[in-house]
């Protein structure tokens, strides 16, 4: 029985990386495997790096393009959101971000700017990517860039929990950036997970905390990693219909599931379908926890009410 | 002058009808030859690609708490396959959240 986890985190993608472990003592080589893959992962899927795969993918105008395993599987986990959402969390957002001023790594990103001139133009659309598993190639058509931003982070924090079980046989929790999986044996009342807009919200602070056994748990946000151009606040949700940032009646959706990537991808969409999202949830026996812009909180499924 | 036998007649219908029949089968017979060479080396859309909508929902069928795992190589090796060229829809938890109190010892939020 796991009593208290072992921790440690560092910076990583933007963001910070958390491992908990049941066993102290090998804790620095759970760390390294994660390490390992964060930095992978950075460097095929980073749209931000010049050297990263997926920028030489965007200018591949047109052409099938080798990749790598890793950045195959990312692709392929991204067009599965895509189809799974009905289309609302799209990797062919690429361009939209841009236009929007998320052009840049978000930590260089100027907070606020002059006005942009941008107009209703829905994205090109998950299905003008092309993959062709034979020779692990894909084909972006010339002028679409595609963005992993709503997905790579989940999926490599599944794989990373993944192989570090599988390496060290213990009970691990990974998080980046709030995007949380669990692999292994849990802790007796399980992992204790504080649920909030910002994942830099100290876990011992006041809220909802609900424990997990395994699977995984993520939350998206309208409130967080937010800037404004000509007094316009804009975030990074982009729904795909319209090509700007979603207009959603929710700010936050959290959601469990069996795996980070279900969880994360689930919690996207919600806040991209707005008012149909609890129904859309239910259908697929997620619990969820939505928090309104107004503040209102509904449970979805089994999500469990807020202890007093 | 005088016109074919009905009985001639009757046997050359029966001959254009026959030749009709075959000529449609032989059609469809290429026209699948055909798509079947073009599929063979036309680059197109993997199969592996998904292009439904609309799936419905997928029953639990996670057995214990670790999460699925797509795999690949990420030390050189060439498996590319993943979890997610099935067509298969979300799943939930193999176990719900539950509520607890006190406080976390991680934070689940945007980025």
């Amino acid at each position: 029985v796991i009593t208290a986890p072992a921790v440690t985190s560092f910076e990583a993608l933007g963001t910070t990386v958390t491992l908990l472990l049941s066993r102290s003592d090998r804790l620095e080589d759970a760390r390294s495997i994660l390490a390992g893959e964060v930095d992978a992962i950075d460097r095929a899927a980073s749209r931000f790096r010049s050297d990263s795969e997926i920028v030489r993918l965007n200018r591949a105008e047109g052409g099938w393009t080798p990749v790598s395993p890793l950045l195959f599987s990312a692709i392929e986990a991204a067009l599965w959101a895509a189809r799974v959402t009905d289309g609302n969390v799209d990797p062919t957002v690429g361009e939209a971000l841009r236009l929007c001023g998320y052009d840049r790594d978000f930590a260089s990103l100027v907070d606020s700017g002059p006005a942009l001139e941008v107009s209703v133009t829905p994205v090109p659309g998950w299905q003008v990517v092309e993959t062709r598993s034979g020779d692990r190639s894909v084909r972006v058509p010339p002028g679409v860039e595609i963005d992993l931003g709503a997905t790579a982070k989940a999926f490599i924090v599944d794989m990373a929990a993944a192989r570090i079980h599988e390496a060290l046989n213990e009970g691990v929790l990974v998080s980046i950036g709030g995007d949380i999986a669990a692999a292994g044996p849990a802790p007796a009342e399980g992992w204790r997970v504080l649920v909030t807009d910002d994942h830099r919200t100290p876990p011992d602070s006041p809220g909802h905390t609900v424990a997990i056994h395994g699977g995984g748990l993520a939350t998206s946000s309208t409130t967080v990693r937010t800037w404004t151009r000509g007094g316009q606040a804009m975030h990074h949700i982009i729904d795909p219909e319209s090509g700007l940032p979603a207009d959603s009646c929710w700010r936050t959706a959290s959601v469990a599931a069996v795996s980070c990537l279900h969880a994360n991808v689930a919690a996207t969409a919600a806040i991209v379908r707005g008012e149909a999202a609890p129904a859309w949830l239910e259908k697929w026996s997620l619990p969820a926890r939505l928090v309104g812009v107004d503040g209102r909180v509904v449970n979805v499924g089994s999500w469990p009410e807020a202890t007093p | 002058m005088t016109g074919p036998s009905p009985a001639r007649r009757d046997a050359g219908l029966r001959t254009l009808s026959s030749a009709t029949r075959w000529m449609v089968a032989g059609a469809v017979a290429l026209t699948g030859v055909f798509a079947g060479v073009a599929a063979h080396f036309v680059p197109g859309r993997s199969s592996s690609q998904p292009s439904a909508t609309g799936q419905t929902p997928a029953a639990s069928t996670s057995g214990g708490g670790s999460s699925p795992s797509p795999s690949y190589g990420s030390n050189g090796g060439d498996n590319a396959g993943s979890n997610y060229s099935s067509g298969s829809g979300f799943q939930p938890p193999s176990q719900a959240p539950s509520a607890v109190s006190g406080s976390g010892s991680v934070s689940s939020g945007a980025t």
